[in-house]
């Protein structure tokens, strides 16, 4: 199930795994791992970023060049997974590898934005952080 | 809805209610009334100091509506015109916070009709009031000449404004006079509206309910003294030898025929540097002192007394610092005065520090984005209002507590140069370490944000102010800790 969604989220944009004689690796295990561990860090990277700095220390990070900070922080996490998993399960790498990894990093663009608004408003010094919307007063 | 009716009578009756609007301002508790209605009472309309007063009340009146009725924090206090207090809008008197002389602008002998005097009439004139007195025009207020005060001011009891204010005055409401007693103006109007308003053949309408009405009075002894002129320089100027001489004949005629006073208050200072001596107009606008302030507070604390406490005898009071020095900190007020202003003016003075210096910086903060406040601070008239209030170069806090500090005996307890939070008390600096940093713009933002976050009010500038309050009130408890 979850390899059929990770696999499907991934082939959707990028198609068919090369080279052809490593598909069932990335679909077996490269994809999944890829995908949960985008999830769960994306997941900890925005409530250590709205909970911990910006609710129990209140560092001051609440603006939106550290939210940006993140992000990027975020993405670049998002670059490495995918080579290391490549890399850790013997693949050879391709071309296929980079992209993957470029695209990796655009899910995890959207995913940090879509956790941030879902989860800003129970910040203290960040709810307005990347901006107000949705959250009113 | 308990009134509370001041009557600030010449040019330091304006000053002192200066100093009660700062502290206002500052959120110090006026107990037992809803109200207070200043009335400055100063023939001069070009007065310096009277106008500065009046425009500090109208922007103070402008953020008080605009955060609304509250029972305590900043500007909590409602302050209304004379005219305002029918609240029907029926008065016929001008929507003013200052008494209308209707444009006195002839010489005392005019107005008194001298020339169409009999001969012995005007011989007796001519014993009682000199040259000067005679000839000075009335629109330059009474040049410290009570003689000619006692006069033209007797006649405002028949004022449409004084029949205005009998008529709405209620049983509860309090009157608290405030007045210099080496003055013209003061000198002469203190105990001439006394007298009148408990006088129990009155004309006034509603004699019963002023007759019983408990009635405070500050009176201001000499603290400052005027530049004299050279000898032979023929100039126009108020001769401050005479202060001392002229306090002593009032306070002579005050304790055989001042009755009817509940509390009376006296505060006095030996005088410092000379100040510009400018008889009138425009130019008298002299610099706050610190006498003012505490005159301000005789009003906090005759408030705080209930009807059953001042209904006994008469109970005079005299103000002292608990020690003679010459830069005043709040440690050298009395613990009573010090609990009642100290918490509120170091939250205040923060506010003010922080609000002007650091707040265009947070447009990016939570308390600041949430109520999209850097365009309500653009759009919205109140908040200039606000700016206004704290920093114009007249009548805002900022030239009030430089003037405090310019005098020879200076209110020094709150340090508008300095930048740091930490420092600005005079008192009580916080001790700061490599961990531990006090108060400082990082900390100031993160209390704003954590009251902004319980303030349900969507309005800016009332959530702004709100946090402000809460903010400075957690800075000063936790991180100054005083007490």
């Amino acid at each position: 199930m979850i390899q059929q969604f990770f696999s499907g989220l991934y082939e959707f944009v990028l198609g068919r795994p090369m080279p052809a004689n490593f598909t069932n690796d990335y679909r077996e295990v490269v994809f999944p791992n890829t995908g949960l561990m985008l999830f769960i860090i994306s997941l900890a990277m925005v409530l250590v970023y709205y909970y911990v700095l910006n609710r129990m220390m209140s560092t001051g990070l609440y603006k939106p060049r550290h939210w940006v900070i993140f992000l990027v922080l975020n993405a670049i996490i998002a670059f490495i997974i995918p080579i290391a998993q490549v890399n850790g399960n013997e693949i050879e790498t391709h071309s296929y590898t980079y992209m993957f990894a470029f695209v990796n990093v655009v899910y995890s663009l959207i995913l940090f934005f879509v956790f941030s608004l879902l989860l800003k408003r129970g910040s203290v010094q960040a709810w307005t952080t990347p901006m107000k919307w949705p959250n009113k007063k | 809805m308990a009134k509370l009716f001041v009557f600030g009578i010449g040019g330091t009756g304006s000053r002192v209610i200066r100093s009660l609007v700062m502290l206002m301002a500052a959120g110090v508790r006026i107990q037992n009334c809803d109200k207070i209605v200043p009335i400055i009472i100063d023939p001069d309309t070009q007065n310096g100091d009277m106008n500065r007063t009046v425009e500090l009340l109208k922007t103070y009146k402008h953020i008080h509506d605009a955060l609304g009725r509250r029972e305590e924090g900043f500007f909590h206090t409602d302050i209304s015109t004379l005219s305002s207090i029918a609240g029907d809008g029926t008065s016929k008197i001008r929507d003013s916070f200052v008494y209308d002389f209707g444009g006195i602008n002839k010489p005392f002998k005019d107005h008194v009709g001298y020339n169409q005097l009999d001969i012995e009439s005007q011989s007796l004139i001519d014993l009682l009031f000199t040259p000067e007195n005679l000839n000075n025009s009335l629109d330059v207020g009474f040049r410290g000449s009570p003689n000619v005060g006692s006069v033209v001011l007797n006649e405002i009891i028949d004022s449409p404004e004084m029949r205005f204010f009998a008529s709405n005055f209620q049983a509860g409401d309090r009157i608290f006079f405030v007045s210099s007693i080496f003055g013209g103006t003061g000198a002469a109007g203190f105990p001439l509206l006394l007298k009148n308003f408990k006088d129990t053949r009155t004309s006034l309408p509603n004699a019963a309910s002023l007759n019983a009405a408990l009635t405070g009075a500050m009176v201001v002894l000499p603290y400052f003294s005027l530049e004299q002129p050279a000898a032979g320089v023929e100039a126009d100027f108020i001769d401050s030898n005479t202060f001392t001489t002229k306090a002593k004949d009032a306070l002579s005629y005050y304790q055989h025929h001042l009755n009817g006073v509940n509390a009376v208050y006296y505060m006095g200072d030996t005088p410092d540097k000379p100040m510009e001596n400018n008889p009138g107009r425009a130019s008298q606008k002299n610099d706050a002192h610190l006498v003012e302030l505490l005159s301000a507070l005789a009003i906090v604390d005759f408030m705080d007394y209930s009807d059953n406490e001042l209904s006994g005898n008469e109970v005079y009071h005299e103000y002292g610092l608990r020690e003679d020095v010459s830069n005043v900190q709040f440690s050298h007020l009395d613990s009573e005065t010090r609990d009642r202003i100290a918490k509120q003016l170091i939250r205040f003075h923060y506010f003010e520090r922080y609000y002007t210096t650091h707040l265009p910086a947070d447009s990016q903060a939570a308390y600041a984005k949430g109520v999209d406040l850097t365009s309500a601070i653009r759009n919205e008239p109140v908040f200039k209002e606000l700016n206004k209030f704290l920093t114009n170069p007249e009548f805002g806090y900022q030239s009030w507590l430089r003037e405090l500090n310019s005098k020879e005996r200076t209110f020094d307890a709150l340090n508008l140069n300095e930048s740091d939070f930490n420092r600005m008390v005079s008192d009580k600096h916080i001790e700061t370490g490599f961990l531990n940093k006090g108060i400082h713009q990082g900390s100031f933002v993160k209390e704003l944000n954590r009251a902004s976050e319980s303030i349900s009010d969507r309005n800016a500038f009332k959530a702004t102010i709100k946090a402000f309050e809460t903010a400075t009130g957690t800075l000063v408890e936790e991180k100054l800790k005083y007490s």
